[in-house]
């Protein structure tokens, strides 16, 4: 599992209309890759293209073959008539010792404080609570790829800070490949190595940004992720043109990038005050 | 089944209904309308006689058979021809036809095809209820959440625990009620193949009924044909609540 995953010159189009046009994008191992843009630009879309759910007209994937996927989907998709409990044995079912399946299940709906409800049906739980179910079973499946769609849409703020420490947590214990696919800016730089923004029509990747801090010291509004944040925002709402029709674009990137003093800032504003 | 019916109303209105009979019966004479007392007389007295129990036990097996061979036939067809959209877009008219098509016309033609006997019911109750099963399998299977077969295809779950966790669970209410509504059809196209067909079972009994005017046996077997039907539907509520009760 050491070759990294890549999207070669990936095209895609519904109905004649093309959503992905010689798409590129690098999947490092063990790290966690996050792809921000606006709703409709594709996102999804590539989750289902990297399952093996839809296929590209064109265009390869490389090492695709090697791994155990998960996947969160961007509904929970759980059985209605298996309860919380059996829905993720379902999954588990010869894909782990027999024996270890029920504290595996234990474990994960505990980790999701789902743990009082695993007798409950899918019918009888919150869109929220569903949602945390879903991805119990993408987590708690022995993958090394694990796919999230938008997993903490919808979640309230408290609970989407356990998510997102909880899929820290998770990275760090079992060193996964993760693809995390939302809109939500802030989410994406608490959590990734890597941040692709993706706009225009067909989809491009407007930039992708190496985040240098570890994932366990990010916080929101230190000033280096909040420089990002920004960055991103700005690109992501005028990437709509994509990279090479739009000069607002390159005056963008160019300001971000031309104030490299930034870069060097880490992340601990207490030690650092911010110079503006 | 509804909800719940109310024992109350249910017993009342059988009394009331009871109460229209037997006042129709001191007006019309007992050809036209005989007496609730002189029909239950009459089912009374069957049971002392072991032709009729001979006779109630063919129609309950030719009725059985018939509705176990069109149910596994009925859902048996409709997985193979939902495979490829080809058969499925040849088959399904006809199944749609087969169902329109009059029940007597069926039994018109099987009395060609066929030598007079158990066979010929059997093959007219399959021949009708069929359709209905496998027309309603089809929908279930066309009402398959293809979001959960995407799920259990990333997650790799095998063939049989897909069959069990997802397209039994989803099709299981829709062959429920198509086997609900055939359980009803296959007691009133068996007592009519019988009459017009053969010499045995509770049709043929009725059509001496028949003969001889006597209105009072004929309804008195009616009633039987109730009790059967209403018998089998609640063996049948039961495998369902049982199935539920499994899946779960
Ligand atoms: N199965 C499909 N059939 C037709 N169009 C689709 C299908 N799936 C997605 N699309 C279209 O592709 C575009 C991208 O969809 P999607 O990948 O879901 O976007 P995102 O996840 O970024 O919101 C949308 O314009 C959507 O309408
Ligand atoms: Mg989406």
């Amino acid at each position: 599992m050491k070759n990294d995953i890549e999207m070669l010159h990936i095209d895609k189009s519904y109905n004649g209309f093309n959503i992905l046009e010689d798409f590129n994008l690098k999947i490092p191992r063990n790290k966690i890759t996050c792809i921000v843009g606006p709703s409709g630009c594709g996102k999804s879309t590539i989750l289902n293209i990297l399952s093996g759910l839809t296929h590209q007209d064109k265009g390869e994937i490389t090492y695709i073959e090697e791994s155990l996927i998960s996947y969160a989907f961007q509904e929970p998709r759980l059985l209605p008539w298996r309860n919380a409990k059996d829905n993720l044995r379902l999954v588990l079912k010869n894909k782990m010792n027999e024996a270890l399946i029920d504290s595996h299940v234990d474990y994960w709906l505990d980790s999701v404080e789902l743990s009082d409800y695993k007798d409950y049906f899918p019918n009888q739980l919150s869109g929220g609570m569903m949602q945390r179910l879903a991805l119990a079973r993408a987590f708690a499946f022995p993958s090394n790829l694990l796919l999230m769609d938008e997993p903490f849409k919808g979640l309230d703020a408290p609970l989407r800070h356990k998510m997102i420490a909880l899929t820290r947590k998770l990275w760090q214990q079992e060193n996964k490949t993760i693809v995390f696919v939302t809109h939500d800016i802030q989410e994406a730089l608490l959590l990734g190595h890597r941040v692709i923004a993706l706009g225009g029509k067909p989809t491009t990747t407007l930039d992708e940004l190496e985040i240098d801090i570890p994932v366990e010291d990010r916080k929101i509004g230190c000033v280096k992720l909040a420089r990002q944040q920004g960055y991103l925002y700005d690109l992501i709402e005028h990437g709509s043109l994509g990279v090479k029709n739009c000069p607002r674009i390159q005056q963008i990137k160019n300001r971000f990038y031309d104030q490299k003093s930034f870069e060097t800032l880490p992340c601990d504003d207490e030690k650092h005050p911010r110079k503006l | 089944m509804l909800k719940q019916l109310n024992k109350k109303t249910l017993f009342l209105s059988s009394i009331t209904f009871l109460i229209i009979w037997q006042i129709a019966s001191w007006i019309y004479p007992p050809v036209i309308v005989p007496s609730p007392y002189l029909v239950i007389k009459n089912m009374v007295m069957y049971l002392g006689n072991p032709e009729f129990y001979a006779d109630l036990s063919i129609t309950l097996m030719r009725g059985l058979i018939g509705y176990v061979i069109s149910v596994v036939l009925g859902i048996l067809i409709a997985f193979s021809i939902n495979h490829t959209s080809l058969l499925k877009n040849i088959l399904y008219p006809y199944l749609l036809t087969l169902q329109i098509i009059p029940r007597i016309s069926w039994i018109l033609i099987a009395m060609i095809w066929f030598p007079l006997n158990s066979q010929i019911v059997i093959f007219i109750i399959s021949i009708t209820i069929m359709p209905t099963i496998a027309i309603n399998t089809l929908e279930g299977l066309e009402n398959i959440d293809p979001s959960l077969l995407e799920m259990a295809k990333v997650y790799k779950i095998k063939g049989p625990q897909i069959i069990r966790n997802i397209y039994l669970p989803s099709i299981a209410p829709y062959i429920f009620s198509g086997m609900k509504i055939a359980l009803g059809i296959t007691w009133k196209t068996v007592v009519m193949a019988e009459l017009l067909t053969v010499q045995t079972g509770i049709g043929a009994r009725m059509s001496y009924a028949k003969t001889s005017f006597s209105t009072d046996h004929i309804l008195a077997l009616t009633v039987y044909i109730i009790i059967i039907g209403l018998f089998f539907q609640g063996v049948l509520s039961k495998v369902k609540a049982h199935f539920e009760r499994w899946k779960i």
